[in-house]
């Protein structure tokens, strides 16, 4: 990665204007992808004054800062989601990397990159996350990752944690590559939301299975048996990972390893 | 003994562990030119022409070179004895590129910034021709990789340029389709086993620059710095006295740097411009266009008796030879010579074996050297023959391996009329430790651990060689100082095994003394003599028996200066490594006294010895593993959860080195067994090329391992020691293997074990 300019704006209004001067102008996150890549940026914006690094709780629902970086996520998270939640949320980036790589990989650099293989993206998208934008306001989540959007700077992520208890899973090789396939699912009054991602696009629902646990009513082994034979439609693809037969072979496996955890608790 | 069999600290770890500026980079001349070369982006292409004019107008560049201003000398890259079987297939740089990778133009600069802007302002017409990307369709295709008659051998090694073979082998004892036709049973089947990149920390650099005499300074963490002075001046046409070969502290070689990718551009532009220069390949370049392990497909029949009593091999490999030959027909050699010896007494035995050209990155040395490869398939064998016959591995193994003092034709040494017979062995005492390390008694075959997950236990054995019998020789200097202290000269470069304190131990055990009265002076074609290089597992056994010979040698010496001096026969003189006295203690001088009167006014002599050594065999270290593993059956993923692997190096001369090596070796062979996994790209660019897409095992995937060592005693070897850097890679993919099948009865015969790989071969045999 190069870049021609690199500016620290000091409020949200100098960082858009210059954003939106140049197609080749960016916001920048950890970088981490960015410095992987033979992108060569007009104007590399910081962004560690104007974007929230922390987390906070408002309305009932769970605020993480865009310039929220996996490590702390993973140290901190415990103090706003419940036990449960927290330890599936560490589970879903403390395999990325080390803690070194971690301390600069930001959740809203990995869900504005619409990272597909992120175990936290789909997590996210299984909460029904919204996300916060300077110009466009409040948006779902998985409205963002079906659409293309102009540019704009994400602020926020909100989460609503109100009864929801979740799940996430992955296939993989190495325990620090990036998943095979990964998913995750949130309960929340007795209705699941299920996702899939690292298809290797972003994270999409798992309708199929959704509706028919709707169906059975509840979870038994009957049920997790028969979800290993869903052959769910999503728009699988093919890495130097996995081919995208595996992955439509597998997704029925992995969906039902989840539900095999909300079945035990 | 008091040095040898110690735990004594690596010589030079501290200063590596303190982050003191060792490394090639650290050293290197403050103002310096960069060197880097344009890439070919295709896999098979003709040149046409170049356009430099836009690369040459960027400030800051000094010269770009392309195969017209560069001498045409053809070479191989293998760094290896000489005369090498390596055929000599490759130009510096040439008119044709054979992968995507390969040098097209050398371009030298005061900045990276400047180098990189020139780089890509460099085009080229290229002629793109059909590539053969999959090298088990290299043989007899239509595309022909290098022409005939452009490829030179040294002696015969079965190359025919015009069928795209590299390099081929063949080796016979008995009639073996007259033996296999009797067996009883016989077991034949198909393995693939996948390249693998070095993945050294480091990646490959050096730096060179004019000295005061004029002569060329070459400096980087070269494996073998004598065959690099002499492959050297000969690409470049400059006599060998003209060139000072350096070797610096290694950040990994495993045999990645054992061949030449930076060392003879560097040179060049050093020679052409009289400025120093550095080249330090970038993480992509060294996964694309360095070497790689040898991606081998091998066919194998194995045919016994009911007992399970082995009585003929067959054994046919084609290897990936990509597009060079590079260590192609030694990688042969070694995967027959240094796998089928481990089982005895068989009444016939076959190895036939060809290195195929391909239009991907060019094959190397890899630790290992083509052993891993034929051994994941003989273990595999041995594996289905204790299915089929319904006994336990085990029993299979102990019935068959090699034992003290049997004759095998492929041992080395010895002649396919006049077999040479095993002289050190203790597999058997650790194939039956490491079965109770890994409780297999209790846990074998597997027990379900889930609705469907299985965890299964097997195992693999597996031998390598000592160095190289009659090829290699090194020598050893110790020169005793005025100061009572000892330097010992070796031109071995230390990879980081610690391969140099172990030469010292050697010395100081004879020399009865410890390591710090000795310095130790390595690698440096001006001051050290000659060395082959420490690749083929040979420190310790080749280059130690030098050191020993060398120290015994010195010792005689200082008896008798120490006899002259003291005036009386040198068998009255008693030397404890401190001072030397007489028996009935009349007369006694201190080692330092001793020293300054022996260089100084007294004496007027300094002692320096040398000694030389080469040795008539190899013989085979060897190793038991045992792996216990968890597999889902839904998903076909694999988690290692225990191994055990107990090893015969004959007596252990360091055991903190001996274990780190042989935990290294296994953390290696699991990353080739279940993770690494190299993808090209339809037009043969390689995908994997940096460590988020070429995964390398983590900390997290390995167990922790159980490893222990039972002694033989070699007596060939310094101390009775053998070898051990390379037999410790061999056994976690055929173990892991084994462990799968004994787990969930299916057998895996590509590697490496990919959840999807794993996840077809259920599928297969559920439908079978």
């Amino acid at each position: 990665m190069k870049m021609n300019q690199y500016v620290i704006p000091e409020d949200l209004k100098t960082a858009y204007e210059i954003l939106t001067e140049h197609p080749k102008n960016y916001i920048l996150g950890g970088c981490i992808g960015l410095n992987r890549s033979n992108s060569i940026l007009n104007v590399g914006i910081e962004s560690k004054k104007i974007l929230f690094s922390g987390m906070r709780r408002e309305n009932g629902r769970i605020i993480l800062g865009s310039l929220l970086n996996f490590h702390d996520l993973e140290l901190y998270c415990h103090l706003y989601f419940n036990e449960s939640n927290a330890s599936v949320i560490r589970k879903s980036v403390s395999c990325v990397g080390g803690a070194q790589l971690r301390n600069h990989i930001t959740v809203g650099g990995t869900v504005f990159s619409k990272f597909g293989s992120s175990d936290l993206l789909t997590l996210l998208s299984a909460y029904d996350a919204e996300l916060v934008w300077y110009r466009n306001g409040r948006m779902k989540l998985s409205k963002y990752l079906e659409m293309k959007m102009e540019k704009d700077i994400l602020l926020e992520i909100s989460i609503n944690e109100e009864n929801a208890v979740s799940v996430v899973d992955h296939i993989q090789g190495s325990s620090l590559d990036n998943s095979i396939l990964n998913g995750a699912a949130v309960c929340r009054n007795g209705k699941y939301r299920i996702c899939i991602g690292a298809l290797p696009g972003s994270a999409k629902t798992a309708v199929q299975s959704e509706r028919f646990i709707e169906a059975a009513g509840a979870i038994n082994d009957d049920v997790l048996q028969q979800l290993i034979d869903i052959k769910e439609e999503l728009p699988f693809g093919s890495n130097i990972r996995a081919s995208a037969n595996y992955r439509k072979e597998v997704c029925g496996a992995l969906i039902s390893r989840m539900m095999e955890v909300f079945n035990e608790n | 003994m008091r040095v040898v069999g110690q735990k004594v600290e690596k010589y030079e770890g501290k200063q590596l562990v303190l982050g003191k500026p060792v490394f090639t980079e650290d050293l290197c001349p403050k103002k310096h030119l960069l060197v880097k070369v344009c890439r070919s982006p295709h896999a098979f292409a003709k040149i046409k022409s170049f356009d430099l004019e836009e690369a040459r107008k960027v400030e800051g560049i000094v010269s770009i070179y392309t195969y017209q201003d560069v001498p045409k000398v053809l070479h191989t890259n293998a760094v290896e004895a000489y005369p090498e079987g390596s055929p000599y297939d490759r130009y510096m740089l040439g008119d044709t590129v054979r992968y995507a990778g390969d040098p097209t133009a050398i371009v030298a600069g005061w900045t990276e910034e400047a180098v990189d802007e020139a780089i890509s302002k460099v085009r080229i017409d290229f002629e793109v021709l059909d590539p053969i990307l999959d090298f088990t369709k290299a043989i007899d295709n239509p595309v022909q990789i290098h022409d005939s008659g452009a490829v030179f051998n040294n002696f015969p090694v079965g190359t025919q340029a015009s069928r795209n073979i590299a390099t081929s082998l063949k080796r016979e004892y008995g009639n073996v389709d007259k033996v296999m036709a009797e067996c009883e049973i016989v077991i034949e089947d198909t393995f693939k086993a996948s390249t693998q990149p070095h993945a050294t920390i480091e990646t490959h650099r050096c730096f060179s620059y004019m000295d005061d005499h004029d002569r060329l300074v070459l400096v980087g963490c070269i494996h073998s710095p004598f065959h690099m002075q002499r492959i050297i001046s000969k690409v470049l046409e400059i006599p060998q006295r003209r060139i000072r070969v350096i070797s610096v502290k290694s950040g990994g070689s495993f045999g990645g740097k054992n061949s030449i990718f930076v060392e003879h551009f560097c040179s060049f532009v050093t020679l052409k411009t009289g400025l120093a220069a550095m080249m330090i390949l970038s993480r992509e370049e060294c996964f694309e266009a360095s070497t790689v392990r040898h991606g081998m497909l091998t066919h194998i029949k194995v045919g016994a008796d009911k007992t399970g009593k082995i009585k003929a091999i067959d054994m046919h490999c084609v290897t990936n030879a990509g597009a060079y030959a590079e260590h192609s027909y030694d990688v042969l050699c070694v995967s027959c010579n240094n796998t089928l010896p481990i089982y005895g007494d068989l009444e016939a035995i076959r190895f036939t074996g060809e290195a195929a050209y391909s239009n991907t990155i060019a094959s190397g040395a890899f630790r290992g050297f083509g052993s891993p490869q034929s051994t994941f398939a003989l273990a595999g064998c041995i594996s289905q023959l204790a299915g089929k016959l319904g006994k336990s591995i085990i029993d299979i193994q102990l019935l068959n391996i090699l034992k003290l003092g049997d004759k095998h034709p492929f041992l080395s040494g010895g002649t396919q009329n006049m077999p040479a017979s095993l002289t050190s062995t203790s597999l058997k005492e650790c194939i039956i430790r490491g079965k109770e390390m890994i409780g297999w008694e209790d846990k074998y075959p597997g027990k379900r651990i889930g609705k469907y997950k299985v965890r299964g236990v097997g195992m693999a054995v597996a031998q390598h060689g000592s160095g190289i019998a009659t090829l290699d020789n090194v020598a050893v200097d110790i020169r005793f100082n005025h100061d009572g202290s000892y330097t010992l000269f070796s031109g071995v470069a230390d990879l980081g095994t610690g391969g140099q304190t172990t030469l010292l131990q050697i010395a100081a055990e004879v020399l009865m003394t410890t390591l710090d009265r000795f310095i130790f002076y390595g690698a440096d074609t001006d001051l050290t003599p000659y060395d082959k290089g420490p690749y083929a597992s040979s420190t310790v056994y080749i280059t130690g028996n030098a050191a020993k010979k060398a120290a015994e040698k010195m010792k005689k010496e200082m008896i008798a200066g120490a006899a002259g001096m003291l005036k009386v026969p040198e068998k009255d003189i008693d030397f404890n490594g401190e001072s030397f006295s007489t028996a009935d203690g009349s007369k006694h001088m201190t080692l330092d006294e001793f020293a300054m009167k022996m260089v100084g006014y007294y004496g007027c002599h300094q002692i320096t010895v040398t000694a030389s050594n080469g040795q008539p065999i190899a013989p085979p270290p060897y190793i038991a593993g045992f792996a216990e593993v968890d597999v889902d059956e839904l998903t076909g993923e694999i988690r290692l959860v225990n191994y055990a692997a107990v090893g015969d190096c004959g007596t252990v001369i360091n055991p903190v080195f001996a274990k780190v090596q042989l935990e290294g070796g296994l953390a290696q062979g699991i990353g080739y067994a279940l993770y690494e996994n190299v993808v090209y790209s339809k037009k043969g660019r390689m995908l994997t090329n940096n460590f988020c897409k070429y995964k390398i095992p983590a900390v997290k995937d390995i167990p922790e391992l159980q490893v222990e060592f039972i002694e033989s005693y070699e007596s060939s070897g310094p101390f009775g020691a053998k070898s051990l850097g390379e037999v410790v890679f061999h056994t976690p993919v055929p173990a892991i293997a084994d462990a799968v099948y004994n787990a969930i009865g299916v057998r895996l015969n590509e590697i490496p074990f990919t959840p999807e790989r794993v996840l077809e071969a259920i599928k297969k045999a559920k439908s079978q």
